[in-house]
């Protein structure tokens, strides 16, 4: 069943087509990658699936629902959140506070102007529970900016997370990690598959290819190929566009 | 039972807002100083008047250079409402807050989309143009001279008790409890759910629209609410002068809140504005009173507490460096 489709979705900056005409359908369930060299239209297709942009035409269909023109926080609360390539936190707060205002989000608490913050357990009992499974229990109280990268990596994900969205989409979620520190977010990643459909951009192949369901391939703003990770790298197309001899 | 009753009063007294409450209270009867009533309401109406702002500028972190025109729109509105419909205290009061709020939640609906530079600007230019309405209009706002006659007059319950604020010294109390309540209640909205998502836009908004916040909302809520507080200053301050002057509105004033909420460390604690704002009224009587050119080591310590204490004196003082959630 498909979660996410697009149809025909365009976006242009001046002369430029990023995105040209995409029409991508992602399944439930599973992890998509799109795939594709710098400057294919990777990230202006998921900033116009989250609504920070707004496509010139097409439509952007969520569950059967047409999400397209919506604003960001009616499409995350639709069930959609993302992560970002360039870490996009709290870095002024705790490792807390970060986990914490999602959560807050989730239970829906942010309109109560007189509640005491202190008196949410739920959301206090939910935000350790994240930390811990995010393996940062002990460090609840550290300010982010001083946290080593790989944890703010880390925390970038489980901020994600805190949304319980059905579909999540990741935006090369190892972009500046060590090759040590790959597999921790990798594993991560798989066991999140088990609940949450994905769409990831990646430039890992290694990884992409090991971890993906379905392999969508752009190329300067248009979708290549799309096909299972042995499809895609037997198509030629590709081979030539991108993968450049990975065969 | 007994514990009960001993862990509110720990609380009580554990708080610097009991202690704050306090002082003021006795300060009219401290000898020397006390004798300043007037200052000294002063002094509680810019308490008010900053601490309403910092929730949009410190825990917002939205930088408004033209809140002196809800003070002043408050001001007006009391002052019109007094003269031309209903003499009195609460209802030119309550219509007073109303209309500045009402002025506040209106322009903020158009603002609350902007950010930074450009929100920065047309909160200027909306208050200047609030200001050449009041100047200009003279048949409803006595144009250059203002409203003058603006009395106070008694309050109470019929046949119980009435209070003569007419009184410098009922007044200082009139305003004191006002202060009281303003003060909890804004402590209350910054350590709420709401409150934590307005410190959460400050620190980052794209985020905090990916959280699922109609960040536009709040923000535009944040403006609205600061704006009520400025509004009941306003309206309190016509009481204290019995006139609404159109300097109320101009741009100066908005510098002023500024500059106080600043000064006191408003950015990283929330007792910041009120230290920041009896620090300026005191010093600015006092030198006033001694040295004409006073203006000029005013700015001189403005442009100083810039450079060198962005975090004003509380940030000194409780040594928070970078740590942002204001507690």
């Amino acid at each position: 069943m498909a979660i996410l489709q697009t149809e025909n979705l365009t976006k242009s900056f001046g002369g430029l087509t990023a995105v040209d005409h995409i029409n991508l359908v992602v399944e439930a369930n599973c992890i998509t990658s799109i795939i594709g060299p710098n400057g294919a239209g990777k990230t202006t297709l998921f900033n116009l699936i989250t609504g920070i942009l707004k496509p010139d035409s097409g439509k952007i269909s969520f569950g059967g629902e047409d999400i397209t023109n919506l604003p960001i926080h009616k499409i995350v609360s639709k069930g959609i959140s993302r992560s970002f390539q360039v870490l996009n936190l709290y870095d002024e707060l705790s490792v807390e506070e970060n986990i914490w205002i999602g959560i807050q989000a989730h239970q829906g608490h942010g309109k109560e102007l007189f509640s005491h913050v202190n008196r949410l357990p739920a959301v206090k009992e939910r935000t350790y529970e994240i930390i811990r499974v995010i393996g940062l229990a002990g460090k609840e109280n550290e300010t982010v900016k001083f946290l080593p990268y790989g944890e703010r990596r880390l925390l970038e994900l489980a901020l994600s997370l805190t949304l319980e969205p059905s579909l999540l989409l990741l935006d090369e979620p190892m972009s500046g990690l060590g090759a040590d520190e790959r597999p921790r977010i990798l594993e991560f990643i798989r066991d999140l598959s088990q609940r949450v459909s994905m769409i990831l951009v990646e430039h890992d192949m290694d990884a992409v290819m090991s971890i993906s369901e379905r392999i969508a391939v752009m190329y300067q703003g248009r979708l290549l190929a799309e096909g299972t990770p042995e499809e895609i790298k037997q198509n030629d197309e590709v081979q030539d566009a991108y993968l450049g001899g990975l065969r | 039972m007994n514990s009960v009753v001993w862990q509110w009063c720990r609380k009580i007294l554990g708080s610097p807002m009991f202690w704050i409450a306090g002082f003021f209270a006795i300060f009219p009867f401290i000898p020397y100083i006390g004798e300043f009533i007037s200052m000294g309401t002063e002094v509680l109406i810019w308490c008010l008047f900053a601490m309403g702002f910092n929730i949009l500028l410190g825990y917002t972190g939205l930088p408004s250079f033209g809140h002196g025109a809800y003070f002043g729109i408050g001001a007006y509105a009391l002052g019109i409402t007094f003269k031309h419909l209903i003499q009195g205290v609460w209802i030119p009061l309550i219509l007073g807050v109303l209309v500045g709020t009402l002025f506040t939640a209106g322009v903020g609906l158009l603002i609350a989309r902007k950010r930074g530079i450009y929100f920065a600007l047309l909160t200027i230019a909306f208050s200047q143009m609030f200001f050449f309405v009041a100047f200009r209009w003279d048949e409803v706002t006595g144009g250059e001279t203002g409203l003058s006659g603006v009395d106070r007059m008694s309050v109470g319950i019929p046949s119980l008790f009435s209070i003569d604020l007419s009184s410098g010294l009922n007044y200082y109390y009139f305003v004191l409890a006002i202060f009281a309540v303003s003060m909890l209640v804004i402590w209350r909205i910054v350590h709420s759910p709401f409150g934590r998502v307005l410190q959460a836009i400050r620190e980052n908004e794209v985020r905090t629209k990916y959280v699922g916040y109609n960040t536009t909302a709040y923000k535009w809520a944040s403006f609205t609410l600061s704006g009520l507080f400025a509004s009941l200053a306003g309206c309190l301050h016509v009481l204290l002068q019995n006139a609404a002057f159109p300097e109320v509105l101009e741009w100066t004033k908005s510098g002023d809140v500024v500059m106080m909420t600043l000064l006191g460390g408003g950015m990283v604690n929330f007792y910041g504005s009120i230290l920041g704002a009896s620090i300026f009224i005191i010093f600015r009587d006092l030198l006033s009173s001694f040295w004409e050119s006073w203006l000029l080591l005013y700015g001189s310590v403005f442009v100083i507490i810039i450079l060198f204490i962005p975090n004003g004196i509380l940030g000194i003082l409780t040594q928070k460096k970078g740590r942002a959630v204001l507690k």
